[in-house]
């Protein structure tokens, strides 16, 4: 087993037939892209195989996943047999908290854990807002909490970002007025832009001032990639302050998001709100709790390494693209957005029959790719099938 | 928020049922925080216990879903749609197992997430829950925390569902949850007995959904029994929720799913929180559903035990509803706490209390036949009877 879970990903994300440059643009998408490389030859696999064989740079994971360690502690857990995994998980929950709130230096009553960081999101929509109080979400971000709130037919008031791709923050105080909840999404998904800490703590107390009874959600979902030093994360304020909750996910620097857990930080009546909610200790699986308690065991060193990790290959990814004469945002985040100059769509698609697949940024930004930096080795590939195809 | 007091529980009798009509319960009497399977309420076993409180799968996947389970390690760090396989992959198989098409089903972290998504799209402020009086807990907690209205039905004499006096009350409703067979009375329902209540509630309150959980489906061994999801698949106000936690012995790793017309599941696959069914599940869920033959011999296993466990506590006198779940309802005749207290002294975890029923009753989930042997000396010294000769074999 240890043998196949240290198997590359890149043997099995094999590129499908590099296509020539002069037929990169050609629109089509997904299924599409597909049935074209099936007719022309360059692949015989079904769709879903097809999809998963390439270098993904589509889902801002981490690609190289968790490491052995949290891989041994989920094999030990399941037993030799596999029995563990026909017990319910509830033994493990105090263990998996208690490890969360050690390694952020708050108290277990501060915690709550979920199936990633998006049901914490859509958790708290529901709970933080109603009928007349709507959520107030930058434009774009990460969907998941507004798209709920829509879902659910309440007001969201989606407030476009400033001209330097970050979340408008004078503006957000303006549309906070009366609003169940604001999403502070720092750094902000697809975009890549942070905000200073001052920024943040400033942006937290006007917004108190103008509209008392609203909380503030800060996604901190890529919290481990930033490297701007004025960054800080919002747990501090959170802990103390009813009206702040911190969502935080193993999906991204902790290279866990096939195993779904993410959490809250917050003031122990906040996350006693959250705790309402009896599904969310239920939706986190036996392993994934333990790999989690293995992760944080390791201390902080792995992830400043993921870190160091990220941002040389993302220096190398966003130089490539300055060197092309490509504009992109300050990225603080483990992807980049980055102006291509013609329409982001059709650059995916070309990419695609390339094997190489990025990501979706906004149609707000429809000439703005978005990258996830993958493996160094991921990138160098990926950057050729770039020149390619812009020329 | 604090706790919501407990105690006053449902107040329901299902002994005496003066009027045919069901009682409104109302909503801010309680709070439902043990009815719900798991989370807390689960003792934390010590090494040798046998823990029977849980109606898990004592012996586990197998080794072919656990090779499926481990194949996707180096999946980890991949979201669940982008992994190979992928989510569609297993909305692929799960369909294909209750031959529908991926259209018809919507995966959750458990069924329980497809319940929770249920309640919050068909019950509303004026279209109340209809459950039992004693059944699965889930659906009324999250009609709780929604703030929706909801009843609860009392059971018949004999510890069943009353599904007449169910569809009865289902006039005017968002939903029905029908749990076939039944948590934690492990009754069961016939097919046609259902269909006649889907076809009486169609006709009286044609907005009205039914959901059937049939989390033990796997278990039951009855031949009058029958699936209503080919009723889930062709009717827009039926869905059927199964699990993976059960029979499949995959309790630990968070995988159910919900099946219904393309039309009615595809809200509810909205209303999901996340993207709940984990890389790992996914494994060995596929894994399972290319071996039948395991949840066939995990049901013959089961319905031995069952059979041997019965046989103990009709020899020894007391009653068991006819079980055709992975555990039973047992009339011990005594309050279940102190039965359940004294049991757990001698190493053996029985579930907690059911309230209207927790003075007389108690909920023994299934073991091995080495745990039941084990547990049946220890309920026999705890209920004051001679261990009936031979019972267990």
């Amino acid at each position: 087993m240890n043998a196949r879970a240290k198997q590359t990903s890149i043997s099995r994300r094999r590129f499908v037939t590099t296509l020539g440059a002069g037929a990169a643009f050609i629109s089509a998408r997904g299924h599409e892209a597909w049935a074209s490389a099936v007719l022309g030859g360059r692949t015989t696999e079904p769709f879903s195989r097809w999809q998963t064989s390439q270098i993904n740079l589509s889902s801002n994971e981490n690609p190289l996943g968790p490491g052995q360690h949290v891989l041994d502690a989920m094999r030990d857990i399941l037993g030799p047999e596999g029995a563990g995994a026909a017990r319910y998980m509830f033994a493990q929950q105090d263990e998996t908290i208690a490890a969360i709130a050690r390694a952020h230096g708050v108290a277990q009553d501060n915690v709550r854990i979920g199936a990633g960081s998006s049901e914490i999101l859509r958790v708290a929509a529901d709970v933080f807002t109603g009928s007349d109080r709507p959520i107030v979400s930058p434009h774009p971000t990460f969907e998941s909490a507004a798209s709920y709130v829509a879902l659910l037919g309440r007001e969201v008031r989606r407030v476009p970002l400033d001209r330097d791709f970050r979340s408008d923050l004078d503006a957000m105080i303006d549309a906070s007025e009366g609003a169940g909840l604001v999403i502070h999404c720092n750094p902000n998904n697809p975009t890549a832009t942070v905000h200073s800490a001052a920024s943040t703590r400033d942006f937290i107390e006007r917004v108190h001032r103008r509209s008392p009874e609203t909380t503030i959600l800060v996604d901190e979902a890529y919290h481990h990639y930033v490297t701007d030093r004025e960054y800080e994360s919002a747990i501090p304020i959170a802990v103390e302050d009813p009206l702040v909750v911190v969502a935080r996910t193993f999906s991204k620097a902790y290279g866990m998001a096939g195993l779904r857990v993410g959490f809250a930080v917050g003031h122990p009546d906040t996350i006693a709100r959250l705790a309402e909610w009896r599904g969310m200790d239920m939706s986190t699986n036996l392993p994934a709790r333990v790999g989690v308690v293995a992760t944080l065991q390791r201390g902080g060193g792995p992830i400043v390494q993921e870190q160091a990790r990220n941002t040389g290959v993302r220096e190398f990814t966003r130089t490539f693209f300055r060197d092309a004469g490509y504009e992109d945002t300050d990225s603080q985040a483990n992807f980049i957005l980055v102006d291509i100059r013609r329409p982001a769509d059709e650059f995916r698609s070309a990419c695609l029959e390339q094997g190489v697949r990025i990501g979706q940024g906004s149609p707000l930004y429809p000439n703005h790719a978005r990258i996830t930096i993958g493996t160094q080795a991921e990138m160098d590939r990926a950057t050729d099938v770039f020149a390619a195809i812009l020329g | 928020m604090g706790q919501r007091p407990h105690g006053r529980l449902i107040q329901v009798s299902i002994d005496v049922r003066p009027t045919p009509r069901p009682r409104i319960i109302g909503q801010a009497e309680r709070g439902l925080d043990e009815q719900l399977e798991g989370t807390m309420l689960l003792a934390r076993p010590a090494p040798g216990d046998v823990k029977i409180d849980g109606n898990e799968n004592p012996v586990g996947p197998g080794p072919r879903v656990l090779e499926g389970l481990l194949g996707m390690f180096d999946e980890a760090g991949r979201y669940p749609f982008n992994s190979d396989p992928s989510q569609s992959d297993v909305s692929s198989a799960v369909a294909e197992h209750v031959d529908g098409t991926p259209e018809h089903i919507t995966l959750g972290g458990g069924s329980s997430e497809v319940l929770r998504s249920a309640v919050r799209l068909f019950v509303g402020p004026d279209r109340p829950l209809v459950t039992s009086g004693l059944s699965y807990g889930s659906v009324i907690t999250a009609a709780e925390r929604f703030g929706y209205p909801w009843r609860a039905v009392p059971l018949d004499a004999e510890l069943k569902l009353d599904l007449g006096a169910m569809a009865e009350a289902a006039r005017g409703a968002g939903m029905v949850y029908i749990c076939n067979p039944n948590n934690p009375t492990a009754t069961l329902h016939p097919g046609t007995a259902m269909e006649r209540c889907i076809d009486r509630v169609h006709a009286t309150s044609p907005e009205t959904v039914i959901v059937v959980d049939e989390a033990y489906h796997e278990y039951v061994t009855d031949p009058a029994h029958r699936t209503m999801i080919p009723h889930a698949m062709e009717r827009r106000n039926v869905v059927v929720t199964r699990t993976f936690s059960k029979a499949y012995g995959l309790a630990g790793l968070r995988l159910g799913y919900g099946v219904g017309h393309p039309e009615t599941v595809a809200p509810l696959r909205q209303h999901q929180l996340s993207a709940n069914a984990n890389v790992l599940v996914m494994g060995a869920a596929l894994a399972a559903l290319q071996d039948p033959q395991h949840v066939e011999r995990e049901r013959e296993r089961n319905a031995e035990v069952r059979q041997n466990t019965v046989r103990f506590f009709e020899r020894a006198g007391f009653r068991v509803p006819e079980s055709q779940a992975n555990f039973l309802f047992v009339d011990i005749g005594r309050p279940a706490s102190a039965f359940r207290a004294a049991c757990a002294e001698r190493n053996v975890l029985v579930a907690r209390d059911f309230p209207p029923m927790e003075k007389t009753h108690c909920r023994i989930s299934l073991g091995t036949i080495d745990e039941m042997r084990r547990a049946c000396e220890v309920f026999a010294a705890v209920l004051g009877v001679e261990a009936p000769a031979g019972a267990l074999q």
